[in-house]
């Protein structure tokens, strides 16, 4: 492998694949950084094994080859690197890297760093087999999918016992999207209706679980760039690509749960809080909430809510009266503070609306106004009441 | 090496082979036989072909992905065994546990008896096995030495057992599998390996330099265990041999000074008297076998002028029971010393003792 490349082009390349380089490599080979010169362009790889990055820089290159050097080592080299054209050459599964480092002619770096051989990698497919779709273009942007993830990801489980639940379900089909997180005591799910028949195929649909840590990524990913994403949802993985960027994840095995079964039908009871009341409320009085429970009680008036806390620990008690459009019957139910400020800060709504039932039942909530297509709510499980 | 590579064994190659060919492979197998008789090869190389797919059925044993097995570089398969206890410490981390497992591989000792496979090993490979499989079609879990999980790892294991994610295939590594827990033993199918023949020994010794009666008696005291026959080849029961004969030549002519020092050489450790039993009682075989004019299936082909003078004195048939009394009273957890002195007290006086109860020649002896 011989070849020379703009040293801000590689910088930004291996900064990208960066984060997909685990901090305890389960294997040696992990820690590497796959490098492959091909054609024009220099591809640049790394994997954790859940979760694989692929990005290409162009580089003028006179001899193909693929070669693995330590990661971290590699991209200290690139940042210290003044601005300017680095070669880089493999001889004998070491990688030399030189250039100039200044005008004057006769200022010369010389580098060599020991790699692993290439095979040793794990492979890392460029396209899959599965339901695909383009988001970027007229009908929708991609930045409906960071709206998603962000809406869903942070109700996913963090305990292991049930794996299928460390991740987001996602499901396609040619109506439009679908994501689902929860952890058994709330759930968030969020349905976009767009229409996807050019590029979903009449019956066919898709659903997978994915790990969230790859959906970060792809926030990440895609925060930086607008620009259209091809999406495509693989049997085991599943595959973003993004111009030169690509960001290959694992699937968590499933089934997912059936969670349609727990999502409650008759709520009849309603109440509206404006957002900019509630959350502040919630935030104030879950401060004196007891920190085993977290609970913050509501009482239910008609016209106002009475939030109250006591903190046995503390010794201390808040209460709070927020005004609110109630008309049932008095009613009252305690929530854990936590989970509670998580979901409306997620809602992103001047007006949230609560549907309940009775104060052992779930609830749910959704913003008041949503935008076209879209079907944002969650659900969260009362705390049941204590003194 | 792929399966078929490997010598013996033919008719669990013929199972796994109908496994691989079909793509009905079970989702949890154990490979169980006792030591030295393969199994961390065969397991594996069972491994290397569930997860190749160029070979039909066994694995290419060329492509990166069998590279990859042989290096425990494959991202698709996950291992554990048992370490060694760290005090006061966390458990070992990923890459020490990998590399044990390579050492393991490469011929390593059996771990210590007091080492377990950690519960939190297993959490992380029950973890792995939940993502679904990264270049091969189906994902591997390798446990060697199984006996030896913490039965909360292994209740824990349960999960994946009885609801295995898609894709999964989990293998036990076991020499006793009795020692698994009931509800782990019966989700498994079990791939038992028998001994190695006396040929496959011969021809793997002789590959590592053993010639003439040595190697001949690494083969008969193996008995079916590669392990066992290099140990003999090596020498390490030279020292025991030399006890078993004092003893049972000092026992026939009542030395009670010789049974003194060899007291305490074996010292009080279970585990070398048990080595000595077997090989008291192969001794008596080979004793019996002269007696009875087959002298060419002898055991210990290097002492012949040994077994002929002794075979005089020695009632073998007599003896024989004697010691199977006292490795049945050893396995039922009492006091080597005691178990040694019985069976000295049984040997010198002839016999009479074969007809009394354990307990009470042991009481006997506690006496004494």
């Amino acid at each position: 492998m011989k070849l020379t490349v703009d040293r801000n082009e590689l910088w930004q390349g291996i900064d990208t694949v960066l984060d997909a380089v685990p901090s305890k490599p389960a294997l040696p080979v992990l820690a590497n950084i796959l490098l492959e010169a091909d054609g024009e362009t220099l591809s640049l790889a790394a994997t954790d094994l859940d979760l694989s990055i692929r990005t290409e820089v162009p580089a003028a290159i006179e001899k193909k080859g693929r070669i693995t050097v330590p990661a971290r080592t590699l991209a200290e080299i690139t940042r210290e690197w003044p601005d300017a054209e680095l070669s880089i050459e493999v001889q004998d599964d070491r990688l030399k890297l030189s250039g100039r480092l200044g005008e004057a002619d006769s200022s010369e770096g010389a580098y060599s760093l020991s790699g692993m051989a290439a095979d040793e990698f794990p492979n890392m497919p460029t396209s899959l087999e599965g339901v695909g779709l383009t988001l970027g273009d007229d009908e929708a942007d991609s930045s409906v999918l960071v709206d998603m993830i962000n809406k869903t990801a942070f109700a996913v489980s963090r305990d292991d016992t049930r794996p299928v639940l460390n991740g987001v379900l996602w499901r396609i089909d040619s109506q439009g999207m679908q994501m689902v997180a929860t952890d058994g005591s709330r759930l968030a799910c969020y349905k976009l209706a767009i229409d996807l028949k050019d590029q979903v195929k009449g019956d066919e649909e898709s659903s997978v679980i994915v790990p969230p840590q790859a959906l970060s990524q792809i926030v990440k990913l895609l925060g930086g760039q607008g620009g259209p994403v091809k999406i495509t949802l693989g049997e085991t993985q599943v595959l973003f690509e993004m111009g030169r960027k690509k960001l290959l994840s694992r699937l968590i095995e499933g089934p997912y749960v059936d969670y349609g079964q727990v999502i409650p039908q008759n709520n009849k009871k309603e109440l509206r809080i404006a957002s900019e009341d509630l959350l502040p409320a919630v935030r104030r009085v879950s401060i004196l909430s007891s920190s085993y429970t977290r609970q913050v009680r509501f009482k239910l008036n008609s016209g106002q809510v009475e939030l109250s806390a006591a903190s046995p620990e503390i010794g201390g008690e808040a209460r709070e009266v927020i005004p609110a459009q109630y008309t049932e019957d008095e009613m009252e139910i305690g929530y854990n503070a936590q989970y509670l400020i998580e979901i409306l800060r997620k809602m992103d709504t001047n007006e949230i609306r609560f549907e309940l039932e009775n104060h052992v039942t779930a609830a749910l909530l959704r913003p008041t106004e949503q935008k076209e297509g879209e079907d944002y709510f969650c659900l969260l499980m009362p705390l049941r009441p204590t003194g | 090496m792929s399966l078929s590579d490997l010598a013996d064994q033919d008719r669990v190659k013929a199972v796994a082979a109908s496994w691989l060919e079909s793509g009905r492979i079970p989702h949890a197998i154990l490979v169980c036989g006792a030591e030295g008789t393969g199994k961390r090869r065969f397991a594996l190389e069972l491994v290397k072909a569930v997860l190749c797919i160029e070979g039909s059925p066994f694995s290419c044993d060329q492509c990166p992905t069998c590279r990859k097995v042989d290096s425990l570089q494959h991202p698709d398969l996950h291992t554990a065994m048992p370490l060694p206890p760290r005090r006061g410490k966390r458990e070992a981390s990923p890459e020490a546990l990998r590399d044990a497992v390579v050492e393991f591989l490469a011929g390593g000792a059996t771990p210590p008896s007091n080492a377990n496979i950690a519960v939190e090993h297993l959490r992380q490979l029950q973890k792995e096995l939940s993502y679904s499989p990264t270049e091969s079609p189906r994902k591997v879990g390798l446990l060697f030495a199984a006996e030896r999980m913490h039965p909360a790892g292994a209740n824990s294991l349960l999960k994946i057992l009885e609801e295995p994610p898609a894709r999964v295939v989990l293998v036990l590594v076991a020499t006793a599998p009795e020692r698994l827990l009931p509800t782990v033993l019966s989700r498994c199918q079990r791939l038992t390996l028998g001994p190695l023949s006396a040929d496959s020994i011969r021809r793997q010794l002789e590959l590592e330099g053993v010639v003439g009666e040595r190697l001949e008696l690494a083969v008969r005291m193996g008995a079916g265990s590669l392990q066992r026959a290099k140990e003999v080849a090596a020498g390490q029961f030279d020292e025991m041999r030399r006890l078993v004969e004092e003893f049972l030549a000092a026992g026939a002519a009542q030395q009670d000074e010789i049974y003194w020092n060899i007291l305490d050489e074996l010292g009080g450790d279970r585990g070398e008297l048990e080595v000595f039993l077997l090989i008291c009682g192969q001794y008596l075989r080979d004793l019996f076998l002269l007696a009875h004019g087959q002298g060419e299936a002898v055991v210990q082909v290097d002492r012949r002028a040994y077994l002929e003078s002794a075979s005089e004195t020695i009632d073998a048939a007599r003896a024989a029971l004697e010691i199977d009394r006292a490795a049945e009273t050893l396995a039922n957890n009492a006091s080597p010393q005691l178990v040694l002195t019985d069976l000295w007290r049984s040997l010198r006086r002839g016999g009479q003792a074969s007809t009394m109860p354990p307990e009470a020649s042991l009481a006997g002896a506690r006496r004494k």
